[in-house]
């Protein structure tokens, strides 16, 4: 028994319409590991409006050390990501620790720069020179 | 044979963000090169976000190239403009809009008899067709 989607193929719309079908939950993760009397913390996935309430979350508890947000496996960052890097970053100024990202991808650090937020978040280009800079 | 009816609009919920997003990305009109697949990503799935966000259900997107660029259209019943807020340095928030301001080379709100559109074009030029630029 086979499945077809309406309306058939055909141009970009009924392309776009197919693929809406699929499970289309974000890939996300998180992890952290110590490091050096830090916290290393892998994300991997997309950091958008519906994962970063998760990183917020999964961050909220761990600000009172230093964090190094590795975010060598984020692929995809929108403003609700940066939000949540931004939040981390004041949060973690306010328990006492420090709050840096690091590796981020051409386009994410892209992002960051457009709206200033490298001025504002420590930004490096691996995860040991933010335990060095840290 | 099981015949799935796929509805236009998307319900109004954070998976929708990348329910329209990511076919998107995977257009003939992103034409493959990454950075524009990125940027197109991005200004698909902020206004999709914002729709979301105040309970609306969006059309689904669909990219479409034109001269130069690809333009995306993002539609729903909400009739509100999105308005660009001017975000606290270290705030959390009210960035969308301002990203897709910044990364579009055209972009605008359009009303329509139900709703709104927010319309956004992005050029095809060498920082978005950067092919090697991730690797």
């Amino acid at each position: 028994m086979g499945t077809s989607t309406t309306p058939p193929a055909g141009g970009d719309e009924a392309q776009l319409t197919a693929l809406g079908t699929h499970d289309v939950r974000p890939e996300f993760d998180v992890s952290h590991e110590e490091r050096d009397g830090r916290l290393v913390v892998h994300v991997v996935g997309e950091l958008d409006y519906h994962t970063a309430p998760r990183l917020q979350t999964y961050l909220s508890s761990r600000l009172d050390r230093p964090v190094v947000l590795d975010l060598e496996g984020v692929e995809f960052c929108d403003s609700s990501g940066l939000g949540c890097l931004v939040e981390a970053y004041k949060r973690a100024g306010a328990a006492g620790g420090r709050f840096s990202v690091a590796a981020p991808h051409p386009f994410v650090r892209r992002v960051l720069e457009l709206t200033q937020l490298d001025q504002i978040v420590p930004m490096f280009a691996t995860v040991p020179d933010a335990l060095r800079g840290s | 044979m099981t015949t799935v009816a796929v509805s236009r609009w998307l319900p109004a919920e954070p998976a929708s963000v990348v329910r329209a997003r990511r076919p998107v990305g995977a257009s003939r009109a992103a034409r493959g090169a990454p950075a524009h697949v990125d940027g197109l990503a991005l200004i698909t799935g902020e206004p999709v976000a914002d729709a979301v966000r105040h309970a609306a259900s969006p059309r689904r997107p669909v990219p479409r190239q034109v001269p130069g660029g690809t333009l995306v259209e993002v539609c729903d019943e909400d009739p509100r403009h999105p308005v660009v807020q001017v975000a606290e340095p270290s705030g959390p928030r009210h960035r969308g809009v301002f990203v897709v301001e910044t990364l579009s080379s055209t972009q605008g709100v359009v009303p329509t008899t139900t709703g709104t559109c927010v319309r956004a074009e992005l050029a095809l030029d060498p920082r978005n067709t950067g092919g090697t630029e991730r690797t």
